[in-house]
């Protein structure tokens, strides 16, 4: 669990690195990084949920819990909308509008990729 | 932009307290009644504990990204969120999801404007 969330942890410090390289403002690092991890994290966690994935409770702790959670944030959400002031400013409605469609999005990532390989798997069998 | 020693600096706390981070979020994890309460007040706490670092002028790549970032998680309140709609309860996972919105958002609120 701990090595899993600080790998987790250390790959999402790593996309926010790349893509403060890619040398765009603080707020579009923070939305475009907080973006990438969280969908790529709950379509992972979808995968390690899926009937594809190793038995062992284990590994589903390790990169479940530890890794796909170590990678995926909310508090980083939150410092978005609220630390940095978007969420109340006048374009304030734009920034709620991407993070509530994150939120669905990431629901809809979990889904798509636990249901693809739960039916991948009862293919195989 | 980061030097060489404080690169591996920060990737090594970002390492320690997000595993510390997680650990913690797995056993807070465990309480779970109406919604997951477990996964939600991981999050809020996270968002405390990140608004209390901005707000004290010590925006720490270790606190805010590790800890606050390990303790927090997108991943896990997606699955619950699924795991709720699947089983029938969708006002629950409505209502989660707009918990895990707000909360974790008020949270950080109440940090930068009174800690």
């Amino acid at each position: 669990m701990f090595l899993g969330g600080a790998l987790g942890s250390i790959a999402r410090f790593s996309i926010f690195l790349g893509v403060e390289q890619a040398g765009v403002t603080a707020v579009a690092i923070e939305l475009v990084a907080t973006s990438i991890v969280n969908l790529a994290g709950a379509g992972f966690l979808g995968f390690v949920h899926s009937k594809s994935f190793k038995e062992s409770e284990k590994a589903k702790a390790f990169w479940g819990s530890g890794f796909a959670g170590g990678f995926t944030t909310i508090s980083g959400l939150a410092l978005i909308t609220a630390g940095s002031g978007l969420g109340l400013s006048e374009l304030g409605y734009l920034y709620w509008l991407m993070v509530i469609l994150q939120f669905a999005l990431g629901i809809l990532a979990y889904w798509f990729i636990n249901s693809r390989f739960d039916r991948a798997k009862e293919s195989v069998n | 932009m980061l030097t060489g020693f404080e690169l591996v600096a920060g990737v090594l706390a970002v390492g320690v307290l997000g595993g510390v981070g997680s650990v913690v979020r797995h056993f807070v994890g465990t309480w779970s009644g109406f919604l997951p309460w477990g996964i939600l007040a991981a999050n809020s706490i996270a968002s405390l504990l990140a608004g209390a670092s901005v707000a004290n002028g010590f925006y720490e790549i270790a606190l805010v990204i590790g800890l606050a970032g390990g303790l927090s998680t997108f991943s896990t309140f997606a699955a619950q969120s699924y795991e709720l709609i699947s089983s029938g309860h969708r006002a629950r996972a409505v209502l989660n999801s707009v918990a895990n919105l707000l909360i974790p958002a008020g949270s950080l609120l109440i940090a930068v404007n009174i800690l």
